[in-house]
């Protein structure tokens, strides 16, 4: 029987101790490094040489160096990384919408709204006194600029969002061009060795994994060592082909904003979750949710108000009314105006009713009162601005006021003697006037666009406080205040304080319920990651232990060789 | 199952962070006081906090509109209570006087005295609240009495100041010169329902008018017309005149039934081919309240729908036009205003703005029930007569009067001064009763003004009540109990440490360490 053979067996076992701690020193090294997955050589017996009498081993053979790994975990654990990525996100917004909004702390809009109403409140005891009456004008002030600030902050915040989705597209583009790359590696590698390419598809098990946070994905491996990427459907990375995502500007809205589409062809992006949807959510959802809630709040806030406001009248009767909002059109009927805007549900609108001007004759105290009938029942013709204007001409006496519509279409009513004759309305049964904004206290029809008439900037004394000229009348005050529980929102079921407490309700209780479905996610995302690391994780005494292993058996095979080594000797030296 | 350090690292941190959260939270209820400080907290209990404000600022507000009613209405008592006392010492002098023993410079000289009391009394009801003319009704800055050769004019008017004092009323807080004094006694009313007729005018009649104020329900009528019946069904939830059911009706048939006024002027008629029956839709009474509910060949006249006389009716609708025109003359003590038919030819409001802008110091209104004219004079103390300007027109209008005269302290002390400056014996006797009934009239307004702020105050107590009840209530809902946050905040802290020394004694264990 050779000796040598028996060399090649303590050659062998050598080798395999070695590559055995270079693994364990590898995953020691790496026990700390994300998304590591330990490795394993998986050693093998040498195959046998066969004699007459029996097989002799020929020592140990590495089969290969593998990583303990199941991709069914990793899969889940992509899924549970997108749900918890989007509920972050839509987290953020939720949280960022109740600092702005910042109700119960006593600077929000609510406490506004009070104090507008307790000023108003107040002056009903005092009703001629110039300083409470400007005081009202200074606290509608305060309340619309709330109002402005939280709309224009909103609005930030979705130009903020949308910033986020221009970022969060250039990561995925990156992260599918390194996908690619990693395809084509790792398909070269493997396919000339034949061996895994494990720390290779350790990186892109974890670029898989960041891709999965940013939108929800199918990753399918290959037979030829590629993973193919899809989402819903549509492709995103095969092999080393990489199909980009890009944004266009969206044509949907007045402010800038991004939609997502795959560069190729246009096709839009049909994910629902991850930070990339989420983010799209957050900004077309959630956050413009709550300001087009503004809106319908601010617009009837302001439409109501203006309503009650402009049939009445305060200490001082009018001279000059200029109207604030003006149709495309001054030939079309009152109720058809396009006004340049989309008034919000319930606001803005004219109806068949009639408008009542009351004259005032300075010289003889007396106000008359003529009405102006606003014929819109859609039969024969119908009440047009310009018709509007010659009906309230005809209906006054010569040389009192005169109608006009000028060149941009703005209603002017104007006292042909101011010093003689003064004028108010005490009564609009069709809403005209709030409609084009006449005597009104608010101006604009939005939330952004809420102001405050300059006519009553300038002086209270025209907050239209009562219904006639007398010192006393307080009756439009009284009307005003209770304007506040009336329902006038939704169909005429909810009065002002009741929207907004259910705007507020609604975001409560959409962030509450948010913030318990991430909770889930990510205790459901630590068990998973818990699991991996259960399968994958390197436990460093486990290492210390076949560390142990290894050397003590290298030691035993170096032993083994230097007694092979002796015998050798005793063979060439001694004979 | 495999245990690795990146395990018991991610558990440990996972546990910490937890325990982080609920600490801090707790610490925002320590320092803040209240359960919730941002609505998600508790969605729940943000709810109730919002509701329960409402509530608070509520009561607040009715609380203090009744403190501000309450101080107007007692110092209107007070001013009453003083005149009552200078009646009463008109009446002692008026008494005195009047015993036969008394000579005619000892009356001359009680004259004097009696104009004194009227002219306190003037200037108690001159008195101001706030800045405000308290028995001035609506015209708060204008002096509501002054003293003329004809008697004291009374340039107040009926307006009462409401102020919202629970979730379903308005309260008034004055009390105008016409309840206190009677001020407005010397009133004509007119005795003939003056009716107005129908106007089809696109600004004539409105329906919130008809029925004597009662109105018209809004909604649909089923119109049935023709020689081959058809039924048209007509919307008029959005008409506000006759004119627009008249063009509604007509429209919705296709112009084959028109609406008109019969002769009476009372009611509405229709028109058209074959049978024209309206009838009401679903158990709704839109076509009773107009009167048209029927049916006839040809078409059927309506029932009397019985309109208000409104500032805009045309004066010519009245009676149906039927009466004379020529006008009618008000005397009013030394002045007076005489209506032609110039005034007659417009509506309503110019021929009341005739009436009151002239220098007759009358007051003309719509009656209450919207049915005829009040003719008032100012003057407490110059009668009012109203007589015809050669024509029938006062008394057709119902408002013909040979003269009245206001019946009140003003005017009785104006007796008085007259008679005792007179030494009329008897006529200073006949004043004597009339200052019981002046007397009476201030009684009977101080009761009211009395048993308002009585009204007042109670609301003003459950009010009270109510604001103590929520405020506890919100205190239930939200306030922090302290001892058990308190003592949550010790347990998380000892769980805390706990979790802080055990990780602190497994995690660095390693095999490392003993090889």
């Amino acid at each position: 029987m050779a000796v040598c053979p028996a060399l090649h067996t303590a050659l062998s076992s050598l080798l395999a101790q070695q590559v055995g701690l270079n693994t364990v020193g590898h995953n020691i090294a790496n026990a700390n490094t994300p998304g590591y997955s330990r490795q394993r050589a998986i050693l093998q017996p040498a195959t046998a040489n066969h004699y007459t009498y029996g097989a002799i081993g020929q020592g140990v053979v590495i089969d290969s160096v593998e990583r303990i790994v199941d991709e069914f975990i990793n899969s889940q654990i992509r899924d549970a990384d997108n749900q918890a990525q989007s509920g972050e996100i839509r987290q953020a917004a939720y949280n960022r919408l109740e600092a702005l909004f910042d109700e119960l702390s006593g600077n929000d809009l609510s406490t506004a709204t009070d104090r507008f109403f307790q000023s108003m409140h107040d002056l009903s005891a005092t009703i001629e006194d110039q300083p409470t009456r400007d005081l009202v004008v200074q606290e509608g002030e305060s309340l619309r600029e709330l109002v402005n600030t939280l709309y224009a902050a909103m609005t930030d915040y979705r130009t903020t969002l949308d910033n986020n989705v221009l970022v969060e597209v250039d990561k995925v583009n990156n992260l599918l061009d390194e996908i690619a790359k990693l395809n084509v590696q790792i398909g070269i590698n493997e396919g000339t060795t034949g061996a895994p390419e494990n720390d290779l598809r350790d990186v892109r098990d974890s670029k898989l994994r960041e891709l999965a946070g940013i939108m929800d994905i199918t990753a399918i491996e290959q037979p030829n060592k590629s993973v193919t990427v899809t989402t819903k459907g549509m492709p995103l990375v095969i092999f080393e082909r990489t199909y980009h995502l890009t944004t266009r500007l969206s044509t949907a809205e007045n402010m800038p904003i991004h939609e997502v589409v795959f560069e190729d062809g246009g096709g839009k992006l049909l994910t629902t979750s991850g930070s990339l949807p989420a983010s799209m959510e957050a900004r077309d959802q959630i956050v413009k949710g709550f300001m087009d809630d503004l809106d319908q709040f601010a617009a009837s806030l302001i439409f109501e108000f203006n309503r009650i406001h402009s049939q009445g009248v305060g200490t001082d009767a009018l001279t000059s009314v200029v109207s604030e909002n003006v149709p495309l059109d001054a030939d079309v009927p009152l109720d058809q105006m396009n006004l340049g805007f989309t008034p919000m549900s319930g606001t803005f609108t004219v109806k068949n009713g009639s408008l009542t001007i009351d004259i005032v004759n300075a010289a003889t105290g007396e106000t008359l009162k003529y009405r102006v009938p606003i014929d819109l029942d859609g039969v024969g013709a119908d009440t047009t601005l310009n018709g509007l204007a010659a009906a309230i001409n005809a209906a006054v006496p010569a040389g009192t006021i005169t109608a006009s519509v000028d060149t941009l279409n703005h209603l002017h009513i104007d006292s042909d003697d101011p010093a003689a004759y003064g004028f108010f309305f005490s009564e609009d049964t069709s809403g005209v006037l709030a409609t084009l904004g006449i005597n009104n206290f608010f101006t604009g029809h939005s939330a952004g666009s809420m102001g405050i008439s300059d006519t009553l900037t300038a002086s209270g004394r025209f907050l239209a406080t009562g219904k006639t000229l007398n010192s006393g009348d307080s009756d439009n005050l009284l009307a005003l205040l209770d304007l506040r529980d009336q329902p006038v929102l939704d169909g005429n079921s909810k009065s002002l304080e009741e929207f907004y407490r259910s705007m507020i309700g609604r975001m409560a209780t959409e962030s509450a319920t948010n913030t318990t479905r991430l909770q889930v996610n990510n205790d459901v995302l630590v068990r998973l990651e818990n699991e991996r690391e259960n399968m994958s994780g390197v436990s460093l005494d486990e290492e210390m232990t076949r560390m142990i292993e290894y050397q003590r058996a290298y030691q035993a095979s170096a032993r083994f060789m230097a007694v092979l080594d002796t015998v050798l000797d005793s063979l060439i030296n001694r004979t | 199952m495999r245990i690795t350090e990146a395990i018991l690292a991610n558990n440990f941190l996972r546990d910490l962070g937890y325990n982080n959260t609920k600490m801090s939270r707790t610490q925002q209820q320590l320092a803040s006081g209240t359960i919730i400080s941002l609505p998600s907290q508790d969605p729940g209990i943000a709810g109730q906090v919002m509701d329960i404000n409402d509530h608070l600022r509520r009561a607040s507000e009715y609380m203090r509109n009744a403190s501000v009613g309450t101080s107007f209405l007692s110092e209107t008592d007070n001013i009453l209570s003083n005149i009552n006392s200078l009646i009463i010492s008109a009446r002692t002098l008026a008494v005195h006087a009047s015993n036969g023993t008394i000579n005619a410079a000892q009356r001359r000289g009680t004259a004097a005295e009696v104009q004194q009391i009227l002219d306190e009394i003037v200037d108690s009801g001159n008195r101001r609240f706030r800045g405000r003319f308290i028995f001035a009704g609506f015209n708060m800055l204008e002096t509501p009495f002054e003293i003329t050769g004809d008697g004291v004019i009374y340039n107040g008017d009926a307006g009462r100041i409401g102020m919202r004092m629970s979730d379903n009323s308005k309260n008034f807080i004055n009390i105008t010169g016409r309840e206190a004094f009677g001020a407005f006694d010397a009133t004509v009313q007119g005795g003939v329902d003056l009716d107005p007729a129908l106007d089809l005018a696109p600004d004539g009649t409105m329906l919130r008018d008809l029925n004597g104020g009662v109105g018209f329900t809004p909604g649909y009528l089923d119109v049935t017309y023709g020689a081959v019946p058809t039924t048209v069904r007509i919307d008029l939830s959005g008409a506000e005149t006759l004119e627009d059911v008249a063009t509604l009706i007509q429209a919705g048939t296709g112009g084959a039934v028109t609406v008109g006024v019969d002769g009476t002027g009372h009611a509405l008629t229709l028109a058209g081919p074959g049978t024209v029956t309206v009838a009401d839709v679903n158990g709704n009474t839109t076509a009773r309240s107009l009167g048209i509910l029927g049916s006839g060949a040809g078409g059927f006249t309506g029932m009397d729908i019985d309109p208000r006389i409104t500032a805009l009716t045309r004066v010519s609708s009245l009676l149906n036009g039927a009466f004379d025109t020529s006008g009618f003359t008000i005397t009013n003590g030394s002045a007076s205003v005489t209506i032609t038919a110039a005034d007659l030819g417009g509506t309503v409001q110019d021929l009341l703005g005739a009436i009151n802008n002239s220098a007759a110091n009358v007051h003309a209104e719509i009656s209450a029930d919207g049915r005829s004219l009040d003719i008032s004079s100012r003057v407490n103390g110059a009668t009012m007569t109203i007589t015809e300007n050669g024509g029938t027109t006062a008394a057709d209008l119902g408002i013909a009067s040979a003269g009245v005269r206001a019946d009140n302290i003003f005017t009785t002390l104006i007796d008085l001064r007259d008679a005792l400056m007179a030494d009329d014996g008897p006529g200073i006797e006949a004043t004597i009763a009339k200052f019981d009934t002046a007397l009476d009239k201030i009684l009977q307004s101080r009761s009211e003004a009395g048993a308002r702020v009585q009204r007042f105050d109670y609301s003003s107590a459950r009010h009270d009540d109510e604001h103590y009840n929520m405020t506890a209530l919100l205190s239930e809902v939200n306030d922090v109990d302290y001892s058990k946050a308190v003592m949550d905040y010790q347990q998380l802290s000892n769980q805390m440490e706990a979790a802080l020394r055990v990780a602190a004694n497994v995690l660095p264990l390693s095999l490392a360490d003993f090889l």
